[in-house]
C-alpha cells in the first residue's frame, strides 16, 4: 500500500482511436451527426476519451497492475464529482494512435453538508499524438463519502 | 437543430432544449459497453442496494454525453474545445433528461472566434442532474 496522494502517476499507454468505438459511443450518447457517421475519420466526441482510459489505460477505479492499485482508497463506491476535456484545436480522429499517462494531481478532504468527511481526488491525463503533440487534456474528479448519497433519499 | 448558429451567434443566446430518454436499461448498458465502464452500480440492483441505494441508477457521463452531443449536434463535433461538466444529482432508468444551454461569451482566442456555452440537464422532476460549460469554435 501506499499513500493516496498528488504525483502517484500510471504508466503510459497507447490509445488507438477504433472508428468502431467513435460510432459506438457517438451512438450510445444519442448522436446521429453526420461528422460521426458519415465518414470514416470522425473527431471523437467531447467524452469518448473517457473510454481510452477504459479499455487501454488506468483509473483509480480500474487500476489494473498500475501504481494506482496500490494506492491506500476502498474502491467499492467512488462517485464522480467532475469531468474536464479540452481539446487545444480540433480533437483527435478515428485512426490515429495516441500515447497518454495519468496522474493524480490533487488529493484534498472536506467536510461534507451531511455531516462526515469527502474525499476528493483530481487525476489528470495529457493525450499526444505520435509527434508527441498536447491533443487532449483530461481532469477527472472523483469523490468519496462516508455514507452513499442514496440514504438520505 | 438550432436556426440561430455560427457567426450569428450573440450572448444570451439560448437554442431550443432538448430531450433525451426515458433511459432505459439498454441505454445504460449500451453506454457501459461503448465507454468500458461497466460499474455494476449501474446495472446490477443488488449491488446497487449493497450501497444504500434504491437500485441500479444511470451514469453521470451518460448524462454528460447527452449534454455534449446536444452542444455538438448544434454547433459541430469538430469545434468543440472545452467540455466540463459537474455531477449534481443521481440520474435513474427511466428519467427523461432535458438539456438546455445559453451562450455566456463571444470572444476571440487561438486564432479562433469561440463562444462559452453554459449547459444544464434536469431530469423531469426539474432537478438538476448535471451543470457544464463548453467552448467552441464559431465556423464562418
Amino acid at each position: 500500500m501506499i499513500e493516496l496522494e498528488p504525483g502517484i502517476s500510471a504508466p503510459p499507454f497507447v490509445f488507438p482511436i477504433e472508428l468502431g468505438k467513435v460510432k459506438e459511443f457517438a451512438t450510445a450518447t444519442g448522436s446521429s451527426h453526420p461528422d460521426y457517421f458519415a465518414t470514416d475519420t470522425p473527431v471523437v466526441p467531447p467524452t469518448f476519451l473517457i473510454s481510452g482510459l477504459m479499455f487501454w489505460g488506468y483509473t483509480l477505479d480500474y487500476p489494473r497492475d498500475s501504481a494506482f492499485a496500490r494506492v491506500d482508497l476502498d474502491r467499492s463506491m467512488l462517485l464522480h464529482a467532475e469531468e474536464e476535456f479540452e481539446f487545444p484545436g480540433e480533437p483527435p480522429i478515428a485512426g490515429q494512435k495516441l500515447t497518454a499517462q495519468s496522474r493524480i494531481s490533487e488529493v484534498t478532504r472536506k467536510q461534507g453538508r451531511r455531516g462526515g468527511d469527502l474525499l476528493f481526488v483530481v487525476t489528470e491525463t495529457e493525450f499526444r499524438d505520435l509527434s508527441g503533440r498536447l491533443v487532449a487534456r483530461n481532469r477527472n474528479t472523483v469523490v468519496k463519502t462516508e455514507k452513499p448519497a442514496g440514504d438520505s433519499q | 437543430m438550432s436556426a440561430q448558429a455560427g457567426y450569428a451567434l450573440s450572448e444570451g443566446f439560448q437554442p431550443e432544449p432538448r430531450q433525451f430518454g426515458p433511459i432505459t436499461r439498454t441505454d445504460i448498458v449500451r453506454y457501459q459497453g461503448a465507454s468500458g465502464d461497466f460499474h455494476p452500480a449501474h446495472h446490477d440492483d443488488e449491488y446497487a442496494r449493497r450501497y444504500g441505494y434504491p437500485g441500479a441508477f444511470s451514469l453521470g457521463m451518460l448524462c454528460a454525453g447527452y449534454m455534449a452531443t446536444f452542444a455538438t449536434d448544434w454547433l459541430g463535433p469538430k469545434n468543440v474545445r472545452r467540455f466540463r461538466v459537474r455531477f449534481l444529482d443521481v440520474t435513474w432508468p427511466g428519467d427523461v433528461l432535458t438539456c438546455s444551454a445559453r451562450v455566456v461569451r463571444k470572444y476571440c482566442e487561438s486564432d479562433e472566434d469561440r463562444v462559452d456555452l453554459e449547459i444544464e440537464c434536469h431530469r423531469q422532476t426539474n432537478a438538476l442532474a448535471a451543470r457544464a460549460v463548453a467552448t467552441f469554435r464559431l465556423e464562418k
